[in-house]
């Protein structure tokens, strides 16, 4: 469930009282560290683009006019700073690694149900970078394939294509997990 | 359950299993977070422009160097060149847009901020809601969205759609009417952070506008050299009015610039500056001044000094390298050249005041290289001197320093002030 945030305490960042934006991050930050994490796949790279995306928004803080959740305005600043970081490095390349993957069954849903945080986290974080931007966007922040297609510069095709290798890549490994 | 069911059950309940995580953030991300926001409040204030500054400082380089001109122009004594011009500082005004000198970090920051513009640029559509949705009714919802989707060729066969019921058809297309308004919204709402990116951006490519003075030296300055005046009287007719120099000797004038120009940072190392400039160039020599009149008669016929001006008006360009830059000095490279055109050249009798003009045809090109040194006095003030080897074509130009030394050292000193 998404928090809610004061909007005398929205404010008093946009007037740039530091006690308030530190208030701010702190409420902020362990949740949007996990997506960092789940976009590039490495911790300490997570900490750049959490350390980028707080500062564009704080400095972009007047724009959010209310309309929607606020969290949500900040999953997307930092959804977007993960993508840039990606692009970058240009590590969204729409690899061929999951071509094993196919033809794979989709298992039924107690295999999810069996699955903690952090074991998900691990495996989300070991798809191909390519793979997990895809099923980040899609299947976790909701995305459509057109608004993925869009923003990664590639074909809806495409973006279905990688969702659906993901998201056999990572039934295979839950089912791994499951007979070990 | 169906099979896409499962897999929209499966992104469901992987949605809500990462909804709640939650990962200790390092201590030292605030104080970076909190640096950073600092360093983007001391340069929201810096790259505060005002339009209204922008001209006033243009008009006021247009106003300078026109007053320059009138003021060089008028008419004067015999002096060779006015004391107060030889060796003197002439004021350099440069206010760039934004700030010179950046550092790495921020370097980073900006190339950061311009890849973001760049893919948000491709953002068409923005979830209104990024709270994750749980449930039947979520996996409904879900599963109207795929299937309101078009149809995936071969690749994703395994994925089969399944034929929506007509109640189930009349929500997803209500609810996809819902998601384009809320789309439509946020995508107002998100482009502005992206675009107020791409303008600041833009501002941040750095113009800057410089006044500048510029005084040439060369070792022949005052010496005589040889040659023969390069002007029509060189082929003047025993009844033609014109000058005629009678020896080889002249005393050469300091050359004086002034301009004003634009320089603008394509990179934190290379810029680019273009401009406009005046050149007065002078010399004296001792000639002899026939006047004839339409008739053919010649009124006037005198052997004096005379003292020759010429007025170049000038587009300088020079590509500039930023060696080293720190917060006290930069140290830059720079090279370019410059195209000239003579629109007065003027020819006084000393002795009688008498003035006579000649037309100059063709423009003088030039090439000029040298390394440059700016030196820090406070956050908005700098003292640069830029000393320059400079090349004169030979493009059939009124004789004058320039034909005569055709290379030339040139210093350039003054102050830049940045808004």
């Amino acid at each position: 469930m998404a928090e809610t945030f004061d909007p005398k305490l929205i404010e008093s960042c946009i007037k740039g009282d530091r006690a308030a934006q530190k208030a701010l991050y702190d409420r902020l930050a362990p949740r949007m560290f996990p997506l960092c994490i789940r976009y590039v796949g490495d911790r300490s790279l997570a900490e750049d683009i959490l350390q980028e995306g707080f500062i564009t928004l704080f400095t972009r803080l007047e724009s959010y006019k209310g309309e929607g959740s606020f969290e949500g305005w900040a999953r997307r600043i930092f959804v977007t700073t993960a993508l840039m970081s990606l692009r970058k490095k240009d590590a969204l390349k729409m690899s061929e690694d999951l071509e094993a993957a196919r033809g794979l069954k989709t298992e039924t849903s107690s295999q999810v149900q069996n699955i903690g945080y952090k074991e998900l986290m691990e495996l989300i974080m070991t798809l191909p970078p390519g793979f997990r931007t895809v099923f980040n966007m899609y299947a976790i922040e909701g995305y459509s394939h057109k608004e993925i297609a869009d923003m990664l510069g590639i074909t809806e095709t495409t973006s279905r294509t990688q969702l659906s290798r993901a998201r056999i890549w990572l039934q295979e490994k839950i089912k791994k997990r499951e007979d070990v | 359950m169906s099979e896409k069911n499962n897999i929209f059950e499966n992104d469901l309940l992987m949605r809500a299993i990462l909804e709640g995580g939650q990962e200790e953030v390092p201590g030292h991300i605030w104080d970076a977070v909190s640096a950073g926001l600092d360093k983007a409040a001391s340069g929201q204030k810096k790259t505060v422009t005002l339009w209204w500054r922008r001209a006033g400082v243009s008009v006021a380089a247009v106003a300078a160097a026109v007053a320059s001109v009138l003021v060089l122009s008028r008419p004067e004594s015999a002096d060779i060149v006015p004391a107060a011009v030889q060796g003197d500082m002439i004021a350099v005004v440069e206010q760039p847009a934004q700030e010179n000198i950046m550092t790495e970090e921020a370097v980073e920051m900006e190339a950061g901020r311009q890849l973001q513009k760049k893919a948000a640029g491709l953002m068409a559509y923005v979830p209104e809601a990024s709270v994750m949705q749980t449930g039947p009714a979520a996996i409904e919802e879900l599963s109207a969205r795929e299937d309101a989707q078009t149809a995936a060729p071969e690749e994703t066969a395994e994925i089969r759609k399944e034929e929506m019921s007509p109640a189930a058809q009349e929500r997803a297309s209500e609810k996809a009417a819902a998601k384009r308004v809320s789309d439509e919204v946020s995508t107002k709402e998100y482009f502005p952070v992206v675009w107020d990116d791409e303008d600041d951006q833009r501002n941040k490519v750095r113009t800057s506008v410089v006044v500048s003075g510029i005084t040439g030296a060369s070792s022949s300055q005052n010496k005589g050299a040889s040659g023969i005046l390069k002007a029509p009287a060189l082929t003047l007719a025993p009844a033609e009015t014109g000058i005629i120099e009678k020896n080889s000797t002249s005393r050469y004038g300091l050359p004086v610039s002034v301009g004003a120009g634009v320089k603008i940072d394509f990179t934190p190392k290379w810029s680019l500056g273009v401009g406009l400039n005046y050149t007065l160039l002078t010399r004296t020599f001792n000639g002899t001044y026939t006047h004839v009149s339409e008739a053919g008669a010649i009124n006037n016929l005198v052997t004096s000094d005379i003292r020759n001006s010429q007025h170049y008006i000038g587009i300088p360009v020079n590509a500039y390298y930023n060696i080293v830059s720190s917060k006290h000095v930069n140290f830059y490279a720079y090279a370019g050249g410059a195209v000239e055109k003579c629109v007065y050249d003027k020819y006084r009798v000393i002795t009688n005041s008498i003035v006579h003009k000649e037309p100059a045809k063709g423009v003088q090109l030039s090439a000029n290289i040298g390394f440059g040194a700016e030196f820090m006095l406070g956050e908005h003030l700098g003292l640069y001197l830029d000393p320059s080897l400079r090349y004169y074509f030979d493009c059939d130009q009124p004789k004058s320093i320039r034909t005569e030394q055709p290379l030339m050292l040139g210093f350039e000193l003054g102050f830049r002030f940045r808004l």
